[in-house]
């Protein structure tokens, strides 16, 4: 049966009964006794003289004398002071902890760097896990092994099953906090898979803040779980959601930055705070904001700037004050999007297609040869590429509407013969391209019929087959139509104009989205790269570079561990880089206050298993007071029996 | 044989038996020291008396009463028969009477009177003089000489009328019997020396004065071997000051290191001065001290 086991985060040294310490108040009396003359016998001696030199301390009128470090004074101080502290019942935690075969799982999603509240030098939940897990190491009886991994959005192992104390100590030790959202499942399966086909004990120990943002997935272990919680909760203040985007404002309507933050408060009580919002590497604030959020609350935080022409692509920083005990949510990345207007490159494009496109206000028209498009440099990241009569590969830009392409292959789909007046029979009506139209009433005279291969899809069809085709790929959308609206009345209902529109207006979302979308920590980034970049570098915000390999003009870094900014170049004959934003954004995450943990029904609770956890030492301190009891008794008789 | 009155009171503070012991060692005491005039004790330097020395030739100025003219009419060389001078001897018994004396059982002046009366009883015994002297802070009773078995009853009335009372200034007692000797003799000094004062340097001026000093320390056992254990209030026998001690190991290493280091300086001061030193206990049997005293022993 699973068992999980929760136990409270605690000092690695305690004492389960404080009380006890007021028996030190005996030393007083002990003391006392020690000072106050005693009412010795008097005894006539031929002289004193003899005993000048043995004598202790000389007669006085006061009724104190001299404190002397005596040896049964100093025993007795000893075997008293042992005493008071084994009755206050002095425990450490972890040696309960020991088993032949122990999965330590360290939690270093990003609560995890919460500083824990307290006097003296400031410490984060890591380094209370870390002691934690020390404290078990320690604890682990001869001939146990254990295993160390680290749980952030993915498990980590960091150390093998090992016997070996100080290595298992050093990886205990290698363990760094992760601004990602923690996932403890994964790293308990990694835990029990490794300990499945091991005999004897086995267990595997989580140590974690208890903030959990997937807590179930600690149950249906198949080997018992026990939790360790480190850490105390703490108030803090979060922004849990960023978005920016370019608009227009709503007075002179000039173009503008937007950005919209959510910022919530999980503490108790409320907090007076500052947004700011400044670019990366300039000290001068473009917006601000004071707001007072109530605890629990959440309130919606819009900026906004004005951007100039060198500003795209730059990074945006926004940063609430003043800080708390978890720094890494107190800061969100973006980049400034593109302008609004969108970029649109045409080549032989029919003047229906060139009309429609004209019609949108926001749209930068130009035409040109396929041959000057094709130069390199000549067609402007994220830049809607719409050809006519021609299906070329290599262009740059960004998404790609491609009109009545010669027979033969073309982005995954096979050009076919031409049929007349082929029928329209269906439209993939939730593709964002195809939305509020309807093709109902269009006739096509004539039309090449489109086969999707491999990741196409279609988007029209007609009864002879498919009209238009989604011929996106990972890095980039496509749309390929099949005929030329020429040869049909499509371009004189409002449906082509539609369709245009929705064009444009995907064309213009993922360009605002730049290289990348919305790039969270602890998730894989994808970067669009051009096609034709051979080697793309990443630069995370430690300054860590990292190679990665590009495929079909997309770059994946399956690893973003840290929020900031990460910069991506790549060489090739669109050489150029592009600067990238992760954050955390997890309001699981920035939630510093308890919760309970899931514990399964008929298991010790938290409290129960502190106590059972800690390993007490009151009978060594009892013996120890017992033997210096004896060796008082002892130096005592031993002096009498000299005498006799 | 002594005379019945003085043997009574002989008897009374020694016993027959020790007396008839006594009479044995009195012809071996040996005094190393003359007080002048004629005795029956035969003096270092030679002079006019029965006892013949040897013949030396003479010389001129020699008395022509000393020629020994039978020698002269065999040889017919002038011979001077030369006898050895016999001196009177004075013992002085110098019997510290402070209040330490007072402690033991039995007190350790009953010991002291007692084996200054033995000696007494051997001086008078043969027929030489014999002084008490009661000490204290200083002399505190000098009676006259006595000579010869007649003196015996008055040496032992001085002897049994001492009682303990008061201080100790041993070195300033012996300086004023020293002071107060016209002649030099033997100075039985008979204490238990707890006197932190400079005892010995009045001894040694007693020695460099010509007495013959023999020592006679009287401990009890106790003081020996302190039979004390845990908290005390020690009050000094003589002055009444009080100290306070706890009787562990280290006080009583501490009390055997400084009673050795007395018993040492005695010891000392007679083998650097040829004096006896004899440390009597006052449970163990008078003679046995007497002997070791006759035969001059350093204990």
């Amino acid at each position: 049966m699973t068992g999980l086991v929760a136990v409270a985060g605690a000092a690695a040294f305690e004492l389960l009964a404080p009380g006890g310490l007021a028996w030190l108040a005996l030393l007083v009396p002990l003391v006392v006794l020690y000072v106050l003359k005693i009412r010795r016998p008097r005894r006539t001696v031929a002289s004193t003289w003899l005993w000048a030199t043995a004598q202790r301390d000389r007669m006085a009128r006061s009724p104190f004398r001299r404190l002397i470090a005596q040896i049964p004074l100093v025993v007795e101080a000893l075997a008293l002071v042992a005493l008071a502290v084994g009755l206050a019942r002095p425990a450490t935690r972890g040696r309960a902890f020991t088993g032949a075969h122990v999965a330590i799982i360290l939690d270093v999603s990003a609560s995890m760097s919460a500083l824990a509240p307290g006097p003296g030098e400031p410490v984060t939940r890591l380094d209370l896990a870390r002691r934690a897990a020390h404290e078990l190491l320690g604890g682990l009886a001869p001939g146990s092994d254990a295993l160390v991994l680290e749980a952030g959005r993915e498990a980590r192992l960091l150390s093998p099953l090992d016997r070996d104390r100080v290595r298992l100590g050093a990886a205990v030790d290698r363990a760094a906090v992760r601004d990602v959202e923690g996932d403890l499942g994964q790293a308990v399966a990694l835990a029990v898979d490794r300990l499945r086909q091991l005999g004897g004990a086995r267990r595997v120990v989580v140590i974690t803040d208890g903030n959990l943002a997937h807590p179930a997935a600690l149950q249906g272990a198949a080997i018992p779980v026990e939790v360790i919680t480190v850490g105390a909760p703490v108030d803090n203040a979060a922004i849990v959601r960023v978005d920016v985007r370019s608009g227009r404002g709503p007075g002179a309507g000039a173009e503008e930055v937007q950005a919209f933050l959510v910022l919530a408060n999980f503490g108790l009580r409320a907090r007076e705070l500052y947004v700011t919002l400044r670019e990366e590497n300039a000290s001068d604030v473009l917006a601000s904001r004071r707001l007072v959020v109530q605890p629990g609350e959440r309130v919606p935080v819009p900026l906004q700037f004005r951007p100039t022409p060198g500003d795209r692509g730059k990074g945006l920083i926004f940063e609430i004050s003043p800080p708390d005990a978890m720094p890494v949510d107190d800061r969100a990345y973006a980049i400034v999007p593109a302008g609004d207007a969108l970029p649109v490159y045409l080549a032989g494009a029919s003047p229906w297609i060139e009309r429609a496109l004209a019609a949108d206000p926001h749209v930068e028209l130009h035409p040109g040869t396929l041959a000057e498009l094709a130069r390199p440099g000549a067609i402007e990241r994220g830049a809607l590429v719409v050809v006519d009569g021609a299906c070329p590969e290599g262009l740059a830009g960004g998404d790609r509407l491609i009109v009545h392409p010669p027979a033969g292959p073309c982005l995954g789909t096979r050009v076919g013969a031409a049929v007349e007046h082929p029928s329209i029979t269906s439209w993939e009506t939730s593709d964002a391209r195809l939305r509020f139209l309807t093709l109902d009433g269009v006739h096509v005279a004539r039309a090449n019929l489109l086969e999707p291969e491999g990741a196409s899809r279609r988007l029209v069809n007609a009864s002879q087959g498919a009209l238009v085709t989604d011929v996106s790929t990972s890095a980039r959308a496509g749309t390929l139509v099949g005929f030329d609206p020429g040869d049909s009345d499509w371009p004189l209902q409002a449906s082509f104009v539609l369709f245009v529109r929705n064009v444009l207006e995907q064309a213009r979302v993922h360009r605002a989205q730049g290289a990348s979308g919305p790039a969270r920590a602890g998730e894989p980034m994808r970067v669009n790269v051009p096609s034709s970049a051979t080697h793309v570098e990443v630069v995370d915000p430690s300054g860590q570079r990292l190679e990665v390999s590009p495929r079909g003009g997309l770059a994946i870094l399956p690893d973003v561990p840290h929020a900031g900014f990460y910069r991506v170049s790549w060489q090739g004959p669109e050489a150029g880089s592009v600067l990238l934003a992760a954050n955390l954004t997890s309001a699981a995450e920035s939630d510093l206050t308890p919760r309970p943990l899931p514990l399964e029904e008929g298991h010790v609770t938290a409290a129960t298993a502190a106590v059972d956890a800690h390993q007490e030492h009151a009978w060594l301190l009892a013996l120890l007071a017992l033997g210096l009891v004896v060796l008082d008794a002892w130096y005592v008789t031993r002096s009498a029996r000299r005498v006799a | 044989m002594p005379a019945p009155a003085a043997s009574a009171r002989a008897v009374d503070l020694l016993g027959p038996d020790f007396l008839r012991e006594l009479e044995v060692l009195r012809r071996r005491l040996e005094i190393r020291a003359r007080s002048g005039g004629g005795g029956e004790h035969r003096a270092r330097r030679r002079g006019g008396s029965s006892e013949f020395e040897e013949h030396r030739p003479y010389a001129p100025g020699d008395d022509l009463r000393r020629i020994d003219w039978a020698a002269y009419a065999r040889t017919g060389e002038p011979v001077l028969k030369v006898f050895r001078a016999e001196e009177d001897v004075l013992v002085r018994l110098v019997c510290d009477a402070s209040a330490s004396l007072g402690y033991g059982e039995p007190p350790k002046l009953a010991v002291a009177c007692r084996l200054a009366a033995a000696v007494g009883y051997m001086t008078l015994a043969r027929s030489e003089r014999a002084q008490v002297f009661v000490a204290g802070v200083g002399v505190t009773r000098e009676h006259p000489p006595v000579r010869g078995r007649a003196g015996l009853p008055a040496l032992m009335r001085a002897l049994g009328a001492i009682e303990a009372g008061g201080g100790t200034d041993l070195s300033r007692a012996v300086d004023t019997v020293v002071q107060k000797s016209a002649r030099p003799g033997l100075l039985l000094a008979v204490s238990d020396f707890f006197d932190p004062g400079p005892v010995t340097a009045a001894l040694g001026r007693a020695v460099r004065a010509g007495h013959d000093v023999v020592l006679a320390q009287v401990v009890a056992p106790d003081e020996i071997e302190p039979t004390l254990e845990g908290d005390w209030a020690l009050e000094d026998a003589e002055t009444g000051a009080v100290v306070e001690v706890t009787v562990d190991a280290a006080a009583l290493a501490a009390y055997a290191r400084r009673f050795e280091g007395l018993c040492e300086e005695l010891r000392g001061f007679a083998r650097r001065h040829r004096a006896a030193y004899v440390r009597v206990r006052t449970d163990e049997p008078l003679e046995s001290a007497v002997r070791r005293l006759v035969a001059r022993s350093v204990d």
